[in-house]
């Protein structure tokens, strides 16, 4: 058995053990600490939720209270009231409050930092008074009586029942949290909460993700509430204060932002601090203030980040050594491109009199240019002839004011940035738009598109130490081929310049476009790594990927490129061969104007 | 229907109520501003305030010198906040929580702060006399209606206060220090801004206007140790609705947030003061970055 | 006026800057030529104290100035104009003007206006547009008032980061004209710049590649030397 193998082995027979010890917990533990370990389990799971929610996907919710409200009346309501069966009433509960997730989610959209700190906290106050003043529904204070009991009719046993419900409903969310961190959806949501415009160019589907994880995160909440509704068949207003907001948000944080294990050991953690400062009554809260401000200004990174430290590694189970690929998956760098090969004749990427205006200044003006198939287009001009705004207009991170682009055929004026980049259209960045906590390889991973759906991969990362194998190997090999392999496990922080470089790049080839837009594919690299460069643009078009290109380096413009475009104050001044533009006097007007400046410096030199 | 009498004693209270909000919320305003970070005790600041000048009030001193008393000693709470409960995390920035750490210490300290609170002056609401009047209902009649006294005084103070700001902000060297912090903290220093010292000042004054705020609120409303959430959420409403940098469009909103919570308080005792907090929601769909907007380059 | 030694810094793990050896005198203008990623920002950030150095020594106006926080050198004269030109979009022209020199130790109010006055004479343009939000400056604009702010800080060392970047040629040409005469005045001027445009007006000139001094001699010598430039500056 290899070493993979054992591992996925070692975790599965961890999660049995975990079912086994939930299973004993009734046999060997009081009435006292079932009810504690119960708490525990629903806990934890909206703790999980937010822990998604907050470490992976960096969106603040001060209204998580508000979810697991509505998970409990819904349930309690449904059940007592109307007298549905528990199973229909409990999922009917966390339903509703995945709803209102997904309803805050939508509303909170276009809100960042703050603002949606605000709305979300705003959501959790109106529901607190909502359940505190609309006695009619909810008893406020009062509270509900006679909710049945999730005890399957026993008496005497049904405090297990509920405990290996509770108890089940947690390693399945655990399960489904290590999964998430240990697969795509992980580099996806980091990408979306540490860089919006390279998770957008990657292909992702912002506003999609941003409301599904906080529907996901409300979900949790909507469980952890919906069994507190029936661990005591009473529920009152009292329960859904801000306080429990602030509570799972201090779990999530002293166990570990964006670990998978932080919850579970900050919801642990928080209980028995919880338990033990109860019995200081008159100045519980003091203590607890005290707890909360000694762990975030001794401990930051919560148990897990003390646990790592004691144990003397930096990064468990976030990020797994790569092993080196079996076989090399093709030769080529464009591996395959089924779907998205450019169709007809015609130009692979056209732009038609594309008109940018800001605030008081026209960055471009009726700029005009057709990339033909399988060619390197080069845009060169001065700073600020809007080279960078072209590209940021192509891929859709900046909309034009006029004029058309057409990808293959189509018009994609108005397509999302994400959509395009579906279409084939990869991009890299002058100033580099990595993922600052990925790794290197795992930076490569997010331009690789998904090879199945959610429900299959889950299957093979359950049974397989190599369920992303194909998506892993081929990010590696395009590292070995720009000869970076052995940094595959570095952070972006910790690469020089030119290796950053190249890892943007080779997420950008990952994605396997039909155009790509290179913006100052070189600058700051030295003479090899610009070779270097030189050389993978030219395999790539070799291999039929068209390029469009910005780039100071006359050298370089002109030893690729296939045509030359030059703008000048937002303004196509002239287009042809390497040769034509070079001996066009109004491009020589446009650099010399500057003086003897660099790019006029090497053209000189060159000719 | 309202009666006219009516309709303008809501209005005042209204406008008493926003006012407070948007002391308040300056507070708010003026930290995220420089530092992105703000106190979310700024309510039970404002609490611990109101406590203090009613107990030196009751005590018998006069109310101007209370007044200084609890200002300074908001000051100093403010400073301490800033210097052991913000500053320490900025070690962290980069870490994975380090982002929204400063949430979850001065809630730590609101705690703190809150216990404080309930061990000296017990759980009950209490009643913080008049500052400017002999009784909490003395009323001079404006356009022939009666308005109280103390919530005309907490309306002109505000006003005076939000003035101060601006002027401070936009007309003094800490001011335009502050602003060019909030543009760039780097920037700032290559123009000899004491960034560190201007952060401080900049929560000091924060608790400061948690403080008039706390002054103010006691003889118009119950004085209790769990009031202070309230505030803080009404508050950061406000900044979200005015836009957390628009120095005036948090005044607006505060002045719209309390006029409209003391009509829909009329209308509806039991829901009132929802309607406010769902306006607000509402707006932030239309409007993600509040009612005036943050000028892009002020947001960083 | 300033002098570094043997200075190596960087980031966290990375190292940027290299056994940098560099000297500005009183009434020198000297280039600092380098492209992208070349090391000139982080040397400028490392001069006037916002990234602490590792090893080395730099002395400015004979003292050394290890430990000392940027805005108190800020605040002595070794004023450093950072690229983008930084100039507080809510704040009027005037307002920006004087934002920095507020901060000088024994300031006044007299003062103040006549150094003001002095820039409005050196760039007309700001005197009318005095009361606009400088946000709304155009980029050659806000280079001016980035330029005369600094010069308002009594600066005894001015150091520029690509002044040039995104101007039209002819402001570029103004910009450095400007330099030039200032230097006559007695500041030593440091100016980094990938731009050639630079040793027209510099004494002498540095060339900096991968976080390391490679070339140093007169600027009219580097101007003609076609060799070095494009061996470097590629």
């Amino acid at each position: 058995m290899s070493a993979d193998s054992q591992r996925i082995w070692l975790r599965n027979l961890g999660y049995l053990a975990a079912a086994l010890a939930i299973l004993l917990v009734p046999a060997i533990a009081n009435d006292f600490h079932v009810h504690l370990a119960q708490t525990l389990f629903y806990t934890a799971i909206a703790v999980i939720g937010l822990n998604i929610l907050l470490g992976l996907s960096g969106q603040m919710s001060l209204g998580q209270a508000g979810f697991y409200a509505i998970g409990a009346y819904g349930s309690a309501l449904l059940s007592s009231q109307l007298g549905m069966p528990l199973a229909v009433s409990m999922a009917a509960g966390a339903f509703l409050a995945c709803l209102a997730g997904l309803l805050v989610g939508l509303i909170a959209l276009r809100a960042r930092g703050l603002y949606l700190a605000m709305a979300t906290l705003a959501f959790g106050f109106i529901v607190e008074i909502g359940a505190q003043r609309w006695t009619d529904l909810t008893g406020g204070t009062m509270g509900i009586f006679g909710i049945p009991s999730l005890d399957f009719g026993s008496r005497s046993m049904g405090k297990s029942y509920f405990l290996w419900v509770a108890g089940a409903l947690y390693l399945g969310s655990q399960i489904v949290s290590d999964y998430v961190f240990a697969s795509r959806y992980r580099r996806n949501l980091l990408a979306l909460k540490e860089n919006e415009s390279s998770a957008q160019t990657a292909g992702i589907n912002v506003p999609v993700w941003r409301t599904a994880v906080f529907a996901v995160s409300a979900l949790a909440a909507g469980m952890a509430g919906v069994l507190f509704t029936h661990q005591s068949a009473y529920i009152n207003s009292d329960a859904f204060t801000l306080n429990l907001t602030l509570t799972l948000l201090i779990a999530t944080v002293i166990g570990g932002l964006g670990h998978s294990y932080g919850p579970i050991i900050g919801t642990l953690i928080t209980l028995l601090i919880a338990e033990i400062i109860a019995s200081f009554y008159d100045v519980s809260f003091m203590i607890y203030g005290i707890i909360l401000l000694t762990v975030l200004l001794l401990f930051p990174q919560g148990a897990i980040g003390l646990l790592q430290k004691i144990a003397g590694f930096s990064r468990i189970g976030t990020s797994r050594k790569t092993s080196q690929p079996r076989e090399p998956i093709s030769n080529s760098l464009v591996a395959t491109r089924e779907g998205r090969e450019v169709r007809g004749g015609g130009p692979a990427l056209r732009i038609d009199g594309l008109t940018k205006r800001y605030v008081g200044v026209t960055a471009l003006k009726d700029v005009s240019i057709s990339v033909e198939l399988g060619t390197v287009h080069a845009l060169i001009g001065p700073n600020g002839a809007g080279k960078s705004t072209l590209i940021n207009v192509v891929s859709g991170l900046y909309a034009a004011d006029a004029g058309r682009i057409v990808l293959g055929g189509r018009d994609i004026t108005h397509l999302p940035c994400h959509a395009r980049a579906r279409l084939g259209l990869a991009r890299t960045f002058q100033n580099l738009q990595l993922v600052p906590s990925l790794s290197a390889l795992e930076n490569v991973m997010i331009g690789i598109r998904r090879r199945r759906g959610a429900a299959a991969d889950f299957a093979a990362w359950m049974t397989s130490a190599h369920f992303d194998q194909i998506e892993r190997g081929h990010a590696l090999l395009l590292l070995q081929q720009f000869g970076i392999a052995h940094v595959s496990d570095a952070r972006p922080e910790d690469l020089p310049y030119g290796h950053r470089k190249l890892v943007e790049l080779a997420r950008s080839i990952a994605e396997e476009p039909a155009v790509m837009l290179l913006d100052e594919p070189i600058a700051g690299l030295n003479d090899e790594e610009a070779r270097q460069i030189a050389d993978v643009i030219r395999r790539i078009r070799n291999e039929g990927t068209t390029i469009l290109l910005v780039e100071h380096n006359m050298d370089f413009v002109m030893s690729l490129s296939d045509r030359v475009t030059v703008l000048d104050y937002g303004e196509s001044i002239a287009e042809g061969t390497p040769a034509e533009v070079r001996s066009d006097a109004r491009v020589v007007t446009a650099y010399l104007g500057v003086g003897l400046d660099t790019e006029q410096a090497k053209l000189a030199i060159a000719t | 229907m309202i009666s006219a009498t009516n309709f303008v004693q809501l209005l005042f209270s209204g406008l008493a109520m926003g006012a407070i909000y948007a002391l308040t919320a300056k507070g708010l305003f003026i930290a995220h501003l420089a530092t992105a970070r703000m106190n979310f005790g700024q309510g039970e600041f404002l609490m611990i305030a109101a406590y203090l000048s009613m107990a030196l009030i009751l005590a018998g001193i006069p109310v101007a010198v209370s007044a200084v008393v609890v200002i300074a000693v908001m000051g100093a709470l403010g400073w301490a906040l800033e210097r052991f409960a913000l500053r320490p995390l900025d070690r962290f920035r980069s870490l994975a929580g380090g982002q929204y750490s400063w949430v979850l210490t001065t809630m730590g300290v609101a705690l703190i702060i809150q216990n404080v609170a309930t061990l000296v002056w017990g759980k009950s609401s209490q009643y913080s006399p008049p500052l400017f009047s002999e009784s909490r209902s003395n009323v001079i009649k404006v356009f022939g209606v009666g308005v109280f006294v103390e919530e005309l005084v907490v309306i002109v103070t505000a006003l005076v206060v939000v003035a101060f700001f601006y002027w401070f902000l936009f007309r003094t060297r800490q001011g335009r220090g502050i602003q060019a912090i909030a543009f760039n903290p780097e920037a700032a220093t290559l123009l000899g801004v004491d960034v560190r010292r201007t952060v401080t000042l900049v929560f000091v004054l924060a608790a400061v206007l948690a403080g008039i705020s706390g002054i103010l609120v006691g003889p118009i409303v119950t004085v209790q140790p769990h009031m202070g959430l309230v505030f803080t959420v009404k508050a950061f409403a406000v900044a979200s609705l005015g836009g957390f940098a628009n120095p005036l469009g948090v005044l607006v909103g505060a002045l719209i947030f309390g006029i409209t919570e003391s009509f829909s308080n009329y209308f509806n005792s039991k829901f009132g003061d929802l309607i406010p907090l769902i306006i607000v929601l509402v707006l932030l769909v239309i409007k993600p970055s509040g009612l005036f907007g943050e000028a892009k380059a002020d947001v960083r | 006026m300033i002098r570094l030694q043997k200075v190596s810094a960087g980031i966290g793990r990375i190292t940027i800057l290299r056994d940098i050896d560099l000297e500005v005198r009183s009434g020198e203008i000297v280039a600092v030529l380098g492209a992208n990623g070349a090391g000139k920002t982080t040397l400028l950030r490392v001069i006037s104290g916002i990234v602490p150095m590792k090893v080395g020594s730099i002395d400015f106006d004979g003292n050394p100035i290890a430990g000392t926080p940027a805005h108190t050198l800020a605040r002595s004269g070794l004023v450093h104009v950072p690229q983008g030109r930084q100039i507080i979009p809510a704040l009027s022209v005037a307002e920006n003007l004087t934002i920095g020199a507020l901060n000088l130790p024994g300031m006044t109010k007299a003062e103040l206006e006549s150094k003001a006055e002095a820039e409005y004479s050196r760039f007309p343009v700001l005197k009318e547009r005095s009361s606009i939000p400088g946000g709304s400056l155009s980029g050659g604009e806000q280079q001016m008032l980035a330029i005369s702010r600094a010069l308002m800080m009594r600066p005894k060392v001015l150091m520029l980061d690509e002044p040039s970047l995104g101007l039209a040629p002819r402001l570029v040409a103004r910009i450095m004209m400007e330099l030039a005469h200032l230097s006559k005045t007695g500041i030593a001027i440091l100016l980094v710049e990938q731009k050639l445009a630079a040793l027209d007006i510099a004494n002498r000139a540095y060339i900096l590649k991968n976080g390391q001094i490679v070339h140093s001699g007169g600027a009219a010598q580097l101007k003609n030397d076609a060799a070095i430039l494009s061996h470097y500056l590629s």
